[in-house]
């Protein structure tokens, strides 16, 4: 569905993006993840059609934004990151000229179908101009589904808002996925792309470090470090007897608890068998996993 | 459907922000208080300030007749009226950019081209209507208190329209800045310095005919029928709206409208 090359954009002297390249496929949900200032709005402002790139290829929906087109030929949804409305329209009304804007004729029945959807069918008669955030927000992404586009950019759409706001966006973003949507979304918020994405591209000072599957980026982060608790603390000669295991490298004793590392997670099979055999009593027996946040920094660090 | 659904979309601002409201409001408030000022209260003012003074020294001070009258009324509007047309409109483009206001319906699939003909015509017609309104005011006003002398009321209405046809141009300025710069105050300013230049600069190099400030001049002489001129100054004028509205267009197509 969307499929970026080699995209450069300048700000004057300021190279804001470096050869960036992407690819999303039908049905993915692309967590695409970086600080403030690393260029995510500037990417999906060029994707969107609404900001021309200089140079590159962005295959959106088949066309090339980054070549001029009209952001509606693209057939696709955007939220922006501070999606703005007429403050003296209510959110009904902002809808249906939406709609209207499109050619397309007042439908009301699809109108209070989206209103319901995203929570505001209380509030539709009400001027925009008063919404919180977290109602704008809502609006936005049933403004961004109006012309029923199989793909949605979404641009920091929980970045700004409390938990139960982020919460309202999240389950929206699972109700596009189930509709079977294609969904672009840009945040800095982890734990939100842990909790719903499959895919993620990590966008560092406008290049990106890295872009798979959410899983194979989680496994390839898998630390080969073991965490293992006792119920009583563990005899020097044993931690030694651990030391000498082939696979060990280092072992660190905190109490009842010592922290393995290992070659690779493979030995785990041999830690489990040398616990058993000296039949002490594991209370847990872990291998540490770095979340995103790890992944990220490091990424980032690496810089 | 879209570019009807613009045209409510401008109307409703009107109504809804008081557009609509001020310039009538600001217009018929100059109708009035003319009349008023010129029958009432400066008649009474130099009978208090000069007690001896014979009335024939006192009517060559005052105006007393229903043209001067109007042509005072006339004059007010290209002062004070060209003010609160700028700052009631100032915001047409400017704020809409600034505000991002036109992301949404441009990705929806709303032209260019319609935001900015949609925002003419309703505004632009309003002006015309108001100035149209106002003028007939001032005619029906000044003739109840200094007697009708005007041959029928053609010459008035040629005049409100000859006005609102200026305001139209002024209009076309608004918003041809608008899409060259975000803040609506400096786009108000700057309207106001073009048409006060332009209008002294047509007076000292006396080309006023050929420039859009020649239709107020027109208006000012309350004539039935149209000399040639008048032709030349309103085709000037109907060109130069075209050639603003046609270079908003353009600049409004290659603007960023995501640009913080
Ligand atoms: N119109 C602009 N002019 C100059 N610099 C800009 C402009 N827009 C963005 N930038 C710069 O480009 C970089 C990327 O910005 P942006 O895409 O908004 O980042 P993000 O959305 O990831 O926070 C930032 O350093 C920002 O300052
Ligand atoms: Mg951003």
């Amino acid at each position: 569905m969307i499929n970026v090359r080699g995209l450069n954009k300048h700000f004057g002297n300021f190279q804001a993006l470096k050869d960036v390249n992407l690819n999303v496929e039908k049905g993915d949900i692309y967590g695409f993840i970086g600080h403030n200032g690393a260029g995510k709005s500037t990417t999906i402002s060029i994707l969107t059609g609404l900001a021309k790139a200089d140079s590159g290829t962005c295959i959106v929906n088949g066309k090339d934004a980054c070549k001029t087109v009209n952001p509606s030929d693209l057939g696709i949804g955007y939220l922006p990151e501070d999606p703005s409305f007429y403050k003296w329209m209510t959110a009904r009304e902002t809808l249906i000229y939406l709609l209207e804007s499109s050619g397309k004729k007042n439908n009301p029945v699809k109108i209070n179908e989206i209103l319901e959807w995203v929570g505001l069918e209380e509030s539709a008669g009400r001027k925009v101009g008063g919404f919180s955030r977290g109602m704008k927000q809502r609006l936005g992404i049933g403004a961004a589904l109006i012309n029923d586009p199989q793909l949605l950019f979404l641009d920091e759409p929980s970045s700004a808002l409390d938990p139960e706001g982020r919460g309202d966006v999240l389950r929206l973003i699972k109700d596009l996925r189930d509709m079977g949507k294609t969904v672009f979304f840009s945040t800095h918020i982890l734990s939100d792309v842990e909790r719903i994405c499959n895919k993620v591209g990590i966008l560092v000072n406008g290049r990106i470090v890295k872009e798979d599957r959410l899983e194979v980026i989680q496994e390839e982060n898998i630390l080969p470090i073991y965490d293992i608790e006792t119920d009583i603390a563990l005899k020097n000669n044993i931690v030694e007897d651990i030391e000498k295991l082939k696979c060990v490298k280092k072992v660190q004793t905190f109490d009842k608890r010592i922290q393995v590392l290992t070659e690779s997670h493979e030995c785990g099979k041999e830690l489990y068998r040398f616990f058993s055999d000296k039949d002490l009593n594991v209370v847990s027996f872990n291998l540490r996993k770095n979340d995103l946040e790890d992944i990220f920094l490091e990424e980032v660090n690496k810089k | 459907m879209s570019m009807t659904s613009t045209l409510k979309k401008d109307f409703m601002d009107g109504i809804r922000n008081y557009k609509f409201l001020i310039i009538f409001a600001g217009f018929m408030f100059f109708a009035l208080l003319t009349p008023i000022m010129n029958k009432l209260v400066l008649p009474g003012l130099l009978k208090s300030q000069f007690p001896g003074m014979d009335q024939e020294t006192m009517n060559s001070m005052l105006v007393t007749t229903q043209i001067g009258n109007i042509r005072g009324y006339l004059g007010d509007i290209f002062e004070i009226g060209m003010i609160i047309v700028s700052f009631t409109f100032c915001g047409a483009i400017a704020m809409e950019i600034r505000e991002y206001t036109l992301i949404l319906p441009v990705c929806s699939g709303k032209r260019y081209s319609e935001i900015i003909l949609s925002k003419m015509i309703v505004f632009g017609l309003s002006l015309i209507l108001v100035t149209t309104v106002s003028i007939l005011s001032n005619y029906l006003y000044s003739g109840i208190l200094f007697g009708f002398e005007i041959d029928g009321v053609i010459p008035v209405l040629k005049a409100g329209i000859l006005q609102g046809l200026y305001m139209v141009f002024i209009l076309s300025v608004i918003v041809f800045l608008g899409t060259l710069m975000r803040n609506q105050i400096i786009v108000g300013l700057l309207t106001l310095i073009f048409a006060y230049v332009s209008r002294l600069l047509g007076n000292l190099l006396d080309i006023n005919g050929f420039t859009p400030a020649g239709l107020l001049i027109e208006a000012e002489k309350l004539e039935n029928g149209s000399a040639a001129g008048l032709y030349i100054t309103t085709a000037i004028t109907i060109g130069l709206i075209v050639v603003f509205v046609a270079a908003s267009i353009l600049k409004l197509r290659k603007t960023d409208l995501t640009r913080r």
